[in-house]
């Protein structure tokens, strides 16, 4: 088992190091291109709800980001000490279908995570959220 | 991330290269507002180059498409690598953006 874990800050530049991080890890311990994107995917829609909502964009907070490379599988574990808040709870959009213009692309992130993980999960301990995403390595 | 385009007489041709993610969805948001602003033509994406797409730059398409909706044009994007079909399809987008296209037949809608 192989372990990395990083500290970002709650803006745009932290992303950008969380992903090269990413990169650089799917190099090292070869990750295959599609769990690459899928784990990068849901990894991101992840942290910018934490921004966006959680953080309610303010810049200076932490997220800290473990990497888990296990024997079949990727495990990414995301906290950050904003107030509770699951974002599996925000309902799916139900409007997938409905014309353009009827639309709410709201959900759309968290619907994008469900969909490119096998398993996620959210869990409140000491005052923090926690959210883990796996992946099968196929 | 890079892009480039290329004028024909029914449409602007767009390259993307490379990845929409958190470090590059506002240059993008950027050069397609401003692409479509001053531009009243077709347009097509080719993808065959853009490895990886966010749900921030899946809201650049469908804004950008509902612009050009606007003014009776079209926003066409073709040669999708897999992982971006299935963010496509996953999304419910399947339905406003023909994934399945290549240039050749992209081309041919424009015109």
């Amino acid at each position: 088992m192989k372990n990395k874990i990083i500290n970002i800050k709650s803006r745009t530049s932290g992303l950008e190091i969380m992903n090269q991080q990413l990169a650089k890890l799917v190099e090292e311990w070869d990750i295959s291109k599609d769990v690459a994107f899928s784990m990068n995917l849901a990894l991101e829609e992840i942290t910018t709800n934490i921004i966006n909502y959680g953080y309610k964009g303010v810049q200076d907070y932490d997220i800290v980001i473990r990497f888990t490379l296990e024997r079949h599988k990727l495990r990414i574990q995301i906290k950050d000490g904003a107030k509770e808040f699951n974002p599996f709870d925000v309902e799916v959009p139900e409007d997938l279908g409905k014309p353009l213009e009827e639309r709410n692309i709201g959900g759309l992130g968290i619907h994008l995570v469900k969909k490119f993980t096998d398993n996620f999960s959210y869990r409140r301990s000491n005052n923090k959220n926690i959210v883990t995403l796996t992946k099968s390595l196929e | 991330m890079k892009i480039t385009d290329i004028k024909t007489d029914n449409a602007i041709i767009l390259e993307i290269l490379g990845r929409i993610d958190a470090g590059s969805t506002e240059t993008t948001e950027k050069y397609f507002n401003s692409l479509i602003s001053v531009n009243d033509i077709n347009i097509i994406v080719d993808c065959k180059d853009l490895d990886y797409i966010n749900s921030s730059g899946l809201r650049i398409f469908i804004m950008s498409l509902k612009k050009q909706a606007a003014k009776g044009k079209k926003l066409l994007l073709c040669n999708l690598q897999k992982n971006i079909k299935e963010v496509f399809v996953f999304s419910g987008f399947s339905n406003l953006f023909d994934v399945d296209l290549d240039l050749e037949a992209a081309n041919k809608l424009a015109s």
